[in-house]
């Protein structure tokens, strides 16, 4: 297990790698650079801009510069910002929490939610309610985020003025247990529009897997040496079941990266979708750069703790 | 023993839904009742709600929201259509030719494959939009093909893997028939259910991602229509004007919905 948990790194390591040389150069073909805000005047002579562009190497061959750039890493440093006028760890540092604390929110109420209805949907496939709730999660997946988004300002947030649909708290706002309020009603509905469609798929699944292992010749076995229905139930069937879902989770991380740009971006949360989005619009080369390691990272690292969830879900996994 | 199919099947109906829509965006010119992009007038008929002449209202320029959803179909379901075929080229073609090459290059192809799948699609596009500028409708639907091929790799990747291993084309390769061949004559013929259920699916995760665009104002833009950009016309006040949202909005969700129930009551009926 510890040579394939190795091999696993090895591979994840390789990933990263081709993620951010892809995007280093698809950043760096794009026409403009990072200081086209400032500088994209008649006014402003050739000479200053090239001696800009040398100032930070960006006119040497994108190799050598990529070359440059992972030495730099390995020392800790991402680079300079030039649209935040800040070192690029810093704005990372600043932007990090906000979609951590998103992701984690959303990932927990949508594998929470989405695991329990799939499970007991599954099990009870013939009911009524639990045909319901796999053709409900049907439609509530074909919703998309931005939707959700548009859907949630209408209605419980401009119409009722119920939730906040900006920020992440109220500026100059109360501080202590009633700030820590404050925070909670801000996240509502990012949380709700980022997690809803990802909770449809992951009922969906777990439907369709407790479904087809109810019929497994290892729960009728079960049931006939005498273990309780309970145990079957939420043991033996639910372990097993749990096998797709846990193989999409993984998956699904880097599409629930590409919601938060939505998201983030629709209500105004200072996370790192809006870092990579700002970063993307003003060719912030060094901050794109380090946002999507940081992202590939996470990415990464998500994979492997779904790989070894898996593992432990499905004894047959360890030896592939 | 599977369990007894419960339940009356969708597919019939997603299917018919789906046909509709398309012949809708054929007939366009025929069904629409004003122009979808010029402005009718911009004083008297903005924010008209629906009636007998507008029938489901004007948004902000006083543009006929019926015409331009009509219109906004050609460019919506014409660019997943066109970005589906490329993905599933694409796909077909890295998958099949890695489950058929030496082991080095299958296992080459594969990881490039995961390796683009970890990098969020939607940064990669706003990457490619933003470098690139407005793109007019056919350079979209290709980057969004060109960005969305990696799930029907997999797929294709593991199932060809299962039939190469089944005796006919055990068979077919014992007997020196050319990779070519196999991969035309022989594999793709029996891939047929596998690419079906992802050509479906691909198409539904498709239309959310260029509506979504083009709602952003990245995809495609105004005064061109697409179920996207139409959403965005509502502006700050999509209660008030509550015709400009709840109509298209109907479209998108109506479309994934029928493309997400076919695709999976083909998965259940072909490939179990």
């Amino acid at each position: 297990m510890g040579g394939a948990l190795l091999r696993r790194f090895a591979q994840g390591a390789l990933v990263v790698l081709v993620v951010v040389a892809t995007c280093f150069t698809l950043i760096r073909l794009a026409p403009g650079d990072p200081f086209f805000r400032a500088l994209d005047d008649a006014s402003v002579p050739a000479e200053v801009r090239a001696e800009q562009l040398a100032r930070f190497g960006y006119d040497r061959p994108i190799p050598e510069q990529f070359a440059r750039y992972l030495t730099a890493i390995i020392r800790g440093d991402l680079g300079w910002s030039h649209s935040r006028g800040e070192p690029v760890r810093t704005a990372i540092a600043a932007a990090l929490p906000a979609t951590l604390l998103l992701v984690a929110a959303a990932g927990l109420l949508a594998f929470g939610t989405g695991v329990s209805l799939g499970a007991w949907s599954g099990w009870h496939a013939e009911r009524p309610l639990a045909r319901g709730i796999d053709h409900g999660a049907m439609l509530l997946l074909s919703i998309p985020d931005y939707l959700w988004a548009l859907l949630a300002v209408m209605g419980p947030a401009l119409a009722w003025g119920v939730f906040p649909v900006a920020g992440t708290h109220t500026e100059f706002g109360p501080s202590g247990v009633l700030g820590l309020l404050d925070r909670a009603h801000h996240l509502v509905l990012p949380v709700l529009a980022l997690a809803l469609p990802i909770a449809a798929v992951v009922t969906r699944l777990q439907h369709a897997a407790m479904r087809e292992v109810r019929a497994a010749a290892f729960i009728r076995t079960a049931r006939a040496n005498g273990v309780s229905e309970h145990r079957i139930r939420w043991r033996h069937a639910l372990r097993n079941a749990l096998v797709p879902v846990l193989s999409y989770g993984g998956v699904q991380l880097a599409a629930a990266l590409s919601g938060v740009v939505v998201i983030e971006r629709i209500f105004a949360w200072p996370g790192m979708g809006r870092l990579l989005y700002d970063g993307v619009m003003s060719r912030d080369y060094p901050l794109v750069v380090g946002g999507v390691l940081v992202a590939a990272v996470g990415t990464v690292l998500g994979t492997l703790g779904a790989d070894l969830a898996l593992r432990w879900a499905d004894p047959r996994q360890r030896h592939a | 023993m599977r369990p007894p199919t419960t339940g009356v099947s969708g597919a019939p109906l997603a299917a018919g839904v789906l046909g509709v829509m398309g012949l809708a965006a054929l007939a366009a010119p025929w069904l629409a009742t004003h122009a979808p992009s010029t402005p009718l007038d911009p004083i008297a008929l903005a924010w008209h709600p629906p009636s007998l002449a507008y029938r489901l209202g004007t948004d902000s320029f006083s543009r006929d929201v019926w015409s331009r959803l009509l219109f906004g179909a050609r460019a919506t379901l014409g660019i997943g259509l066109l970005a589906v075929t490329v993905a599933l080229t694409l796909g077909t073609l890295v998958g099949a030719l890695a489950a058929l090459a030496p082991r080095w290059l299958d296992a080459l192809l594969m990881r490039v494959t995961d390796a683009l799948l970890a990098i969020p699609r939607l940064l990669f596009l706003l990457l490619v939009v933003a470098g690139a500028g407005p793109l007019t409708v056919a350079p979209l639907a290709l980057l969004l093909g060109a960005t969305g091929w990696m799930t029907t790799a997999r797929v294709v990747r593991q199932e060809s893997g299962r039939l190469l291993a089944t005796p006919p084309l055990e068979g077919a390769r014992a007997l020196g028939v050319p990779w070519p061949r196999l991969l035309v004559r022989h594999l793709l013929p029996s891939l047929f259910p596998t690419l079906a259920v992802a050509a479906t699916a691909t198409f539904a995760a498709v239309v959310p991602l260029e509506s979504g665009l083009s709602y952003l104002g990245l995809g495609v833009r105004t005064p061109l229509p697409s179920w996207g950009n139409l959403l965005a016309d509502a502006g700050s006040q999509p209660l008030t004007h509550w015709w400009v949202v709840v109509f298209p909005t109907l479209a998108i969700v109506g479309t994934v919905f029928a493309a997400n129930t076919l695709a999976s009551a083909l998965e259940r009926r072909w490939t179990r």
